[in-house]
């Protein structure tokens, strides 16, 4: 089971609170911090442990249930899904994202594609010489 | 959503000074809203208004379930004032008795949840007089919140509390808030609330000058709730916190 109260979630961006717990549930999902089939607390725990609103707890789960990644049995609670299959889903689209991000910034630098392709390649092999500090 | 109050217009003037000077809000159930606004905008005297403390010099406050505004409607309001003056012989477990002979609503259950989360257990037996500026404000927080009723109006709850306090005073709230009942918080403290609103309304000189769902301000604004209300009270010109 996670640790919800390490989640220790800052929200300092622009994104709507709810879009951002989502996004960390998809990331714990996608990462096995979650279990398939693993059962999640109630709506007024979890308000507790990330120091949220119920209101918008309940949004959160109500976006995931429409998305397939966890269901809710009656009486018992809400559960993660037990299918695989989502949570190889999750970890591709949260990878699609975050290399989304990457080439926009790349571009917006000035970077060529092909340029943007040698120098991933390069900093893979760790010859990078621009490697960050920070 | 249903509405449990409604005001429209709200006046209260004292003298020449206009304190309230058309205030619009409503609340629905189930939430929490914040008041915010720097000092002198109006916040307390709303509050009060609300809470039938004070006589609006005009304008209206309709209360829910169609109950005619007066005494009837207000004991169904848990007001946490600003500051509460206790008499000088009172220990904490007093206030408590006091509290639970007075209000008809009052749950020792939810008493005693609230005496643990906000660490008051080994104050039990202290006068209230010897008590700490915070430590005072978590006490009339667990009074307030040891009603159970439907509406709960809180001034400045986090005013003079420190960081961990502050930690405390929201977890009270999102746990001992009774399912569909709504809370008003008023504040400036933006930073320390923005996680737990529905959504708030900007008091400026006795008018509510800007309101919203937190998360449609988030997502309109690209901002935080807090940058929002710099903003608005930056070009208002006045005096912000």
């Amino acid at each position: 089971m996670p640790l919800w109260e390490h989640w220790n979630l800052t929200f300092n961006d622009r994104m709507p609170i709810y879009r951002q717990i989502i996004l960390r549930f998809n990331r714990a999902f996608a990462s096995g911090e979650i279990k398939p089939g693993e059962r999640i607390p109630s709506i007024r725990e979890m308000s507790a442990l990330l120091k949220v609103n119920t209101n918008t707890i309940q949004r959160v789960y109500q976006e995931m249930e429409r998305d397939g990644l966890i269901g809710s049995k009656r009486g018992t609670g809400y559960f993660f899904t037990e299918d695989l299959s989502m949570s190889e889903k999750t970890r591709y689209n949260l990878a699609i994202e975050s290399l989304h991000r990457f080439v926009e910034e790349m571009r917006a630098i000035g970077y060529a594609d092909k340029e943007i392709l040698d120098e991933l390649t390069l900093y893979m092999k760790g010859g990078s010489e621009n490697d960050a500090d920070s | 959503m249903t509405p449990i109050l409604e005001i429209k217009g709200l006046e209260k003037h004292f003298g020449s000074c206009h304190a309230l000077n058309g205030a619009d809000l409503t609340i629905n159930a189930g939430q929490i809203i914040g008041l915010l606004g720097p000092n002198a905008s109006g916040k307390t005297t709303l509050l009060k208004t609300i809470a039938g403390l004070l006589q609006p010099t005009g304008g209206e406050v309709r209360y829910y379930e169609n109950a005619a505004p007066g005494p009837e409607a207000r004991k169904t309001i848990a007001f946490c004032p600003d500051t509460m003056t206790f008499p000088n012989w009172m220990k904490v477990c007093d206030a408590f008795i006091f509290y639970r002979e007075f209000y008809p609503d009052y749950s020792q259950e939810r008493a005693d949840r609230l005496i643990e989360i906000l660490e008051l257990k080994s104050l039990k037996n202290a006068k209230i007089r010897s008590l700490s500026k915070g430590m005072k404000e978590r006490l009339v927080l667990a009074l307030t919140f040891s009603r159970n009723t439907k509406l709960y109006l809180l001034d400045e709850p986090l005013d003079g509390i420190d960081p961990v306090g502050k930690t405390k005073v929201i977890d009270a709230i999102l746990a001992m808030l009774p399912e569909g009942a709504s809370t008003l918080i008023s504040t400036h403290l933006v930073k320390d609330t923005e996680r737990i609103l529905d959504s708030v309304y900007f008091l400026s000189k006795g008018k509510v000058i800007f309101s919203g769902n937190c998360d449609v301000i988030r997502e309109e604004n690209a901002k935080t709730v807090e940058q929002v209300y710099l903003e608005v009270f930056i070009k208002e010109g006045g005096t912000y916190q």
